[in-house]
């Protein structure tokens, strides 16, 4: 197995150029099987084919419609993300620092994350009516507690070791906490985050369940009722692709800005 | 130590004493029953429910398909996870793939789904385990990604292949992290609920939201809603009792 990874990994360009290809393939593999699926399906309007779904796409961007949607999609969802992913790192900070705090905020937490967005849908439409409000704090909501959970126990585990060399140094409450266990629970904040990001795509869908005129979960869940697969399709791979691009981004981004506190990488 | 665990269950428990007596008073002077009802409400709703065998026989179909798609879902994953561990060119090959499909939602999947599996269980079991998955699988990943190169030195010192690495260092190693993952999954799996119980069926408490919802019965919402998440805490619980007790050797911490 080593060997075999000694010889993949080696740095030349036609070693890359394998990786490349051999990271490709799946992606192929896929739209083949799905080709093969659809034709043996033959019921193309119920389960299109890569090509229909191909074309339904240029349909849609040629309408200006697909870009739109991105557009508005990508809005909402950086907001939530955004606000979420503050607020669960401040309560997660809370939560960490003050066991009382934890102690209280603790049953609300466990118990709300069995309960999908969906299921809140209606209640989030009847308190925040129908506008943008209700989307973004649908996707504020499952935000928060990936990003609370992981600043939590990143607190909580920061080696004793180096705050008692803090102390040592005469170091007490808040330059404690901005220099020594903020820096060190900075990684699990930041992965929590990143897997957050997943939440806020994957929720953009029910946010935009409540009475949406545009938007990729627009997309979908309209075209949905329509039973037209095929916009369906162009959304949910609209949807993968984006999410895929802005990990990626968020692993570079985290990379380069916070370096120093050497954030694991997923 | 019983004294703090006992303080911390006396915080949490006031806690939400309190907060269910403000959302009673709430739900009593300031707000209507259609937008917020207060909990005896709920209750009252709720204990008509039960009294009439729905609510069991709604939580008994949604436990069931719990049961299946979080099973399924967690050995797939710890599955994946480990062969990407094992072999670390099947993992660059493949987790593009991973993270091009852990960004699209179970219920984008729920057309397709319903066009392959049908209305039946089988579609619910398929959107529960799905999500699982991937949960499973990054946390596993997460898992191999931790170096241990004290112990895997320690290990050749004594003359292990990379065979013997794998299997009695990285995967022992491993563990803690795939009982984690299943634990945040477990979480996504009653997220799924709702969205697998979309797919035309006629019980369960996540079709109570959604029938609630076009009935404009807010009670019946809440109690669907409570219902998932007493669901969901007896079978976190189970679970942590449960790996404590299988998994002793792991310290696991909860």
């Amino acid at each position: 197995m080593s060997t075999a990874i000694a010889k993949l990994s080696g740095q030349g360009f036609a070693h890359h150029l394998t990786w490349l290809v051999l990271r490709v393939l799946p992606f192929v593999g896929m739209i083949l099987l799905w080709d093969f699926a659809s034709r043996a399906f033959d019921v193309p309007v119920l389960f299109p084919g890569p090509l229909t779904t191909w074309n339904k796409a240029v349909e849609l961007i040629a309408e200006g419609q697909l870009q739109a949607d991105i557009l508005i999609s990508l809005w909402r969802i950086a907001i939530g993300f955004v606000l979420g992913s503050l607020l669960g790192m401040t309560l997660g900070l809370m939560m960490g620092l003050s066991r009382p705090i934890a102690d209280t905020l603790g049953p609300f937490v466990h118990t709300l994350r069995f309960i999908g967005p969906i299921a809140w849908i209606s209640a989030v439409m009847m308190w925040f009516g129908l506008g943008e409000t209700s989307k973004v704090i649908l996707i504020v909501y499952t935000t928060t507690f990936v990003v609370l959970i992981s600043t939590m126990i990143g607190v909580l585990t920061v080696h004793p070791n180096k705050l008692r060399a803090a102390r040592v140094f005469g170091a007490t409450g808040f330059r404690l906490f901005a220099h020594v266990t903020l820096p060190a629970a900075l990684p699990h904040v930041l992965t929590g985050a990143r897997l957050a990001m997943m939440n806020s795509f994957m929720t953009i869908i029910a946010a935009e369940m409540v009475a949406a005129r545009q938007g990729l979960g627009f997309l979908i869940f309209n075209s949905r009722q329509w039973m037209e697969v095929d916009a369906i399709f162009v959304g949910m791979i609209t949807l993968g692709l984006l999410g895929l691009l802005a990990d990626r981004l968020m692993a570079l981004l985290t990379r380069l800005l916070f370096r120093r506190f050497r954030p694991a990488d997923a | 130590m019983s004294v703090r665990i006992s303080r911390g269950v006396m915080r949490g428990s006031g806690a939400v004493l309190l907060f269910l007596v403000a959302w009673e008073i709430a739900g009593r002077t300031i707000f209507v029953p259609a937008v917020l009802p207060a909990p005896s409400a709920i209750t009252a709703e709720g204990w008509a429910r039960w009294l009439s065998g729905a609510l069991q026989w709604d939580a008994l179909m949604s436990a069931s398909r719990l049961a299946v798609g979080f099973t399924a879902g967690s050995l797939l994953g710890a599955f994946l996870g480990l062969l990407f561990g094992a072999f670390a060119p099947v993992r660059r090959i493949l987790e593009p793939l991973v993270q091009f499909l852990r960004f699209i939602p179970p219920i984008a999947w729920l057309t397709p789904v319903l066009i392959w599996f049908g209305i039946g269980e089988e579609g619910k079991w398929v959107l529960i385990t799905y999500t699982t998955t991937f949960m499973v699988l990054l946390n596993t990943l997460a898992g191999f990604a931790e170096q241990h190169r004290d112990r895997m030195r320690a290990a050749r010192v004594f003359g292990a292949g990379s065979w013997d690495i794998f299997l009695h260092v990285r995967l022992p190693a491993t563990v803690p992290w795939i009982l984690g993952g299943m634990r945040i999954g477990m979480g996504n799996s009653f997220q799924t609920l709702i969205v697998a119980e979309m797919l035309a069926s006629n019980e369960g408490l996540g079709q109570l939201i959604l029938n609630s919802r076009l009935q404009l019965s807010t009670e019946g919402m809440f109690v669907g809603i409570a219902g998932i998440a007493v669901l969901g805490i007896l079978a976190d619980s189970a679970f942590r009792a449960a790996t404590r007790r299988l998994f002793h050797r792991y310290r696991l911490g909860w």
